[in-house]
């Protein structure tokens, strides 16, 4: 394992996602269909939003919703964004 | 209290232990080296000796006498002492306090039981035996029962091995964390009959424990913490490290107090807090109310798997 960490690394826990941005110092949690997303996204799903809305039953608006927010999330773990501080 | 690494080398090998981490780095801590790094420990601190095994090193003597000489309380972590002299050194050590943790698996392995025995005596309380435990199984007791009944400080340590970052050495699974439990609490039952209790290193977790043999423990002396904190091990270099289990990560390059390491340490560690070595962590109790850390840290980064890029992630339509 490399001395220096990725730029994000993710853990599954019970009913949650914890994602964490080691350079920055910040990590933050995703749950429900906004977690099963990131996974997906992770496991290099090709259509992981749509998968999602199909999965949760989703209409659009939300389905675009749950991706802004993961997306949102990157973005302020990575210090270009609003996220949430470190946990 | 400050650790420093006096020297990579190591006649034990023992399966656990994190001095893998040491290959690469300077072989042996120089007088200069070691006198520098007593100029940032605060007056009357504590400096502890380790290694591999520090009494291997050619001036052990003059570590030890130089640090006496400047008013700190000297600790050496030993798993025996590798010369007659280094015994002498051990032996000469200001009474009245614990400064020789002796670490009975490779002290007894390797030296036999009765020199441990012998050492025992020698060192009567200025002697603390050790143990790391790295599977549940019956070993460790016939380990312990070599020293129960001898003269010594009267606290058995207990460690649990935990793996270095990116493995290679002999770990305990979470998964056997509960027999391990068990197997501590038998150990603490048998020792308390000899007027031992047992005092539990880092990286244990809470959950291990059964409720009643938390209680017993509590009840009878034991020192439980269930915490995972920057240890800070000081190389030769000057450098301090987290601990040798993390290897590099979290390395700080300049010599400065280890206070101030820790905290620069514990900053840098923080989002990595936020869970634990089991999954069921995160919706811990014990855990929220900061009665347990959730584990050693290494095992926690071993959870960790790497997100794709950033561009992946936040490319394409939303």
């Amino acid at each position: 394992m490399s001395v220096t960490p990725p730029p994000l690394a993710w853990v599954r826990d019970d009913e949650r996602v914890v994602v964490v941005a080691e350079a920055s110092g910040r990590s933050d949690v995703l749950a429900g269909p906004e977690a099963c997303l990131w996974e997906l996204w992770c496991d290099g799903e090709p259509d992981a939003a749509a998968l999602v809305a199909e999965l949760w039953d989703l209409d659009p608006d939300r389905a675009i919703e749950v991706s802004r927010r993961v997306r949102r999330l990157v973005r302020g773990l990575l210090g270009s964004g609003d996220g949430t501080e470190a946990t | 209290m400050t650790n420093v690494v006096a020297t990579a080398r190591c006649d034990s090998g023992c399966p656990f232990c994190f001095a893998a981490r040491l290959a690469g780095w300077e072989p042996e801590l120089r007088m200069d080296q070691w006198l520098a790094i007593l100029d940032a420990i605060p007056a009357g601190g504590e400096v502890r000796l380790v290694g591999g095994e520090p009494t291997l090193h050619p001036r052990f003597r003059d570590l030890v006498a130089s640090a006496l000489e400047r008013g700190l309380e000297v600790t050496v972590l030993t798993g025996g002492p590798a010369t007659e002299d280094a015994e002498r050194v051990l032996r000469e050590l200001p009474e009245g306090r614990p400064s020789v943790i002796l670490n009975l698996n490779a002290a007894v392995r390797r030296r036999g039981a009765d020199a441990v025995r012998r050492w025992a005596r020698l060192l009567g309380p200025r002697l603390v035996p050790g143990i790391t435990v790295d599977r549940p199984g019956p070993e460790i007791t016939a380990l312990v029962a070599v020293v129960e009944d001898a003269p010594t400080s009267g606290v058995l340590r207990v460690g649990q091995a935990h793996p270095v970052l990116g493995g290679g050495t002999r770990a305990a699974s979470p998964r056997e964390y509960p027999a391990i439990g068990r197997i501590i609490t038998d150990l603490a039952r048998r020792v308390a009959r000899h007027g031992m209790t047992v005092a539990l290193d880092c990286g244990f977790v809470r959950c291990q424990f059964r409720p009643e043999d938390l209680e017993w423990l509590g009840g009878h002396g034991a020192e439980i913490r269930f915490e995972c904190r920057p240890i800070v091990d000081v190389m030769p270099d000057g450098s301090a490290l987290h601990c040798l289990a993390l290897g590099a990560r979290f390395r700080q390059p300049r010599p400065a107090p280890a206070a101030e390491h820790r905290r620069q340490m514990a900053r840098a560690r923080r989002p990595l807090e936020s869970f634990g070595v089991y999954r069921e962590c995160s919706r811990c109790s014990a855990r929220a109310r900061g009665a347990c850390d959730g584990g050693c840290l290494v095992h926690r980064l071993h959870r960790l798997a790497p997100a794709p890029e950033p561009a992946t992630l936040l490319g394409g339509p939303p």
